[in-house]
């Protein structure tokens, strides 16, 4: 054996260069296990990925037009296929949050009354992984029987939660 | 000589534990400095480009209020005001029309404030530095002999950095106001 080899396991069986390599393994292993487990980014800024993931934002944002364009339209002649969509597409709170601000389109009342919502601008406010949050802007017209009509536009604040690969809504607050 | 005795076997044994121990500092120093090359690297990118996206917003929700916003007391700010926030074709837009701007705050003794509701990008492109945000906004606003108006508008505002700056490019207004 050569004699810096003999020389270096003596320093290296000495207690003391023991106790500081032991220590020295537990800190870097610590370290490395820190770093690992924070991997998952904070909530802040940089977990917002809006934008910084260009693909999910704009599926985000097509998915978004769509939802909105069929859930906030009511068409008299198929109103029973509008209830199943808005019953797979919105969450239990949306779903009265909805039929509370369009109880005047869905009473027997005004049951005849044609509602198209056509979305002019969707802007992306939040978006991580499972849940969003989106203003959306839209365009509606009314039309009654008679051909009366009555357009408007319509601001709203979504917010979105992913269930198995679809985005649903789950909170609708008008602004 | 008993001393010797007994630490005989256990140098050897302290020696093999003070080489594996050895391996194993080398082994989780070297994970350690690639877990922190890695997590650092990709925090920094992403913080870096989120905080980009965060004053595109920002800057474009200031710009917008600050067109918006009008008062003839002092036409010559408020016009300055436009100018500063804005770039391209209406930039040159509002420099064309500096006079005829001027004659109608006289005329008008328009005051008006904005305040933004809700902000949103719909868009943003770091590398191209471009970037269009809807909006909605609250305007308050006084003439000469009429009551004070309030109404709400949306806007569809088209930046681009200019200048180190985020400046409004172009306006589009959507839907009707209300």
């Amino acid at each position: 054996m050569k004699a810096w080899w003999r020389s270096l396991l003596d320093r290296l069986g000495r207690p003391v260069a023991l106790l500081a390599l032991a220590l020295a393994v537990t800190v870097t292993a610590m370290g490395t296990f820190v770093l690992v487990e924070d991997d998952d980014p904070e909530p802040g800024a940089s977990a917002d990925r809006a934008f910084l993931d260009g693909a999910a934002t704009s599926d985000l944002i097509a998915v978004t037009s769509d939802l909105v364009n069929r859930t906030f339209s009511v068409d008299p002649k198929q109103r029973k296929k509008q209830q199943r969509f808005r019953a797979d597409h919105l969450a239990t709170v949306a779903q009265e949050q909805f039929r509370e601000l369009y109880a005047p389109y869905l009473s027997k009342k005004t049951a005849a009354i044609t509602l198209v919502t056509t979305t002019s601008g969707v802007g992306v406010v939040r978006l991580t992984d499972d849940e969003a949050e989106v203003l959306v802007i839209a365009d509606q017209m009314a039309v009654a029987p008679d051909g009366r009509s009555n357009a408007g536009t319509a601001q709203v604040r979504l917010s979105l939660t992913r269930g198995s690969g679809s985005w649903q809504i789950s909170s609708i607050d008008p602004i | 000589m008993e001393s010797l005795h007994i630490t005989g076997p256990s140098d050897g044994l302290r020696r093999g534990l003070g080489v594996v121990l050895l391996v194993a500092l080398l082994i989780s120093t070297t994970l350690c400095v690639l877990a922190w090359r890695s997590d650092g690297g990709d925090a920094t990118g992403t913080d870096e480009r989120a905080a980009a996206r965060d004053e595109a917003r920002a800057a474009s929700v200031h710009d917008l209020e600050i067109l918006m916003a009008t008062d003839h007391r002092d036409a010559a700010r408020t016009v300055d005001g436009w100018s500063s926030v804005t770039t391209g074709r209406l930039h040159r837009q509002l420099g064309e029309q500096r006079k005829a701007l001027f004659k109608r705050l006289r005329q008008t003794q328009e005051v008006t404030t904005a305040t933004t509701v809700e902000a949103a990008l719909t868009s943003w492109d770091e590398a191209a530095g471009t970037a269009r945000l809807i909006a909605v906004v609250e305007l308050k606003t006084s003439m000469k002999g009429q009551d004070v108006k309030r109404h709400t508008v949306r806007y569809l505002a088209m930046t681009q950095r200019a200048k180190g700056a985020w400046r409004l490019s172009a306006l589009q207004p959507l839907g009707e106001v209300s």
